[in-house]
């Protein structure tokens, strides 16, 4: 048998899978649940895109991410979704293109963000029908920029500008803060040490409106049962 | 990145140069394996990448686990 395609299998010796166990989780035992109506994406670390990034990176591959999107609208058992999102940014496309497929599903979908949603993560976390943010977390909107040799400098800023305003007209389009409002932040001097720009948090992204609520996973799932109950009803108005 | 902890920077660091196992992505029972392969030819499961929570508690997936 093919060693690499039986990850699931068990080990015959009890004593060996508890040693091991414990080595892998310190725990012995975790708990078993049935199967869920609602999945859950995690996006942590950068948003990996066209260009793999060097190991010590931790990543999200959007290209794990997309099928994944495509059987949650696809299967009927799942009725909705949470995107949990830890991530400092990364590639624009690869983030633009999981904001628009997480806008796109027809199920109902809630965001929360952890710890950071900075740059790309921001259009990811308001491409949800509702999005939360704990106290803690902090999100930062800034410019997006390009490091390394530049030919053709008209073109480039041309290039980059365009792709910064595909990013505001997400944002803008997706959640309730004002075009003016995200571009004063974007542009703020004075606010990161280093680049132009504004950290938002928790209760500030939600007073730009940015954000929809300051919550956590209990609230993220009270919402997110909320929608489905509407969505279940909705379909059944329509049935009739 | 940062970091915020008592511990010297060189504690957290220690052993950067240790030789990485190599890491490939399988795909099995519909469900995307991280898998990671050991200088000793071991495999252990590194990450699984699912959008199903109940996946990750099933106790054959859990991460560090040795494949057979």
């Amino acid at each position: 048998m093919n060693k690499e395609e039986n990850p699931g299998e068990k080990q015959n010796n009890p004593s060996d899978t508890l040693v091991e166990k414990i080595q892998a989780l310190g725990q012995t035992n975790v708990p078993q649940a049935g199967d869920s109506n609602i999945h859950v994406l995690t996006i942590i670390g950068q948003v990996e895109g066209h260009m793999q990034l060097p190991p010590q990176n931790k990543t999200t591959k959007y290209e794990h991410l997309l099928p994944q999107l495509v059987a949650i609208e696809q299967n009927p058992k799942i009725e909705g979704l949470i995107v949990l999102l830890n991530t400092v940014g990364g590639d624009v496309e690869a983030g633009l293109a999981l904001s628009e497929m997480i806008a796109s599903l027809s199920k109902p979908t809630v965001s929360v963000v952890l710890g950071g949603g900075h740059s790309i993560g921001v259009p990811i976390a308001v491409a949800t029908n509702y999005s939360f943010i704990v106290p803690t977390a902090t999100m930062t909107i800034h410019p997006v920029r390009l490091t390394g040799l530049v030919i053709g400098v008209p073109q480039t800023f041309e290039y980059l500008d365009k792709m910064q305003d595909r990013v505001i007209q997400f944002v803008i389009n997706h959640s309730k803060i004002e075009e003016e409002t995200f571009k004063e932040l974007m542009f703020a001097k004075g606010n990161l040490t280093r680049d132009i720009g504004t950290n938002v948090i928790g209760k500030e992204a939600v007073s730009h409106g940015l954000i929809d609520e300051v919550g956590g996973i209990k609230e993220a799932l009270a919402k997110i049962n909320e929608l489905i109950k509407e969505n279940k009803q909705d379909e059944k108005g329509l049935l009739q | 990145m940062i970091l915020y902890t008592p511990l010297m920077l060189e504690e957290v660091y220690a052993n950067k140069d240790e030789v990485k196992p190599e890491r490939s992505y399988v795909t099995h029972e519909g469900k995307m394996f991280c898998i990671d392969k050991y200088p000793n030819g071991e495999y252990r499961l590194a990450q699984l990448i699912s959008s199903n929570p109940s996946d990750y508690l099933n106790e054959n997936y859990q991460p560090g686990s040795p494949l057979h």
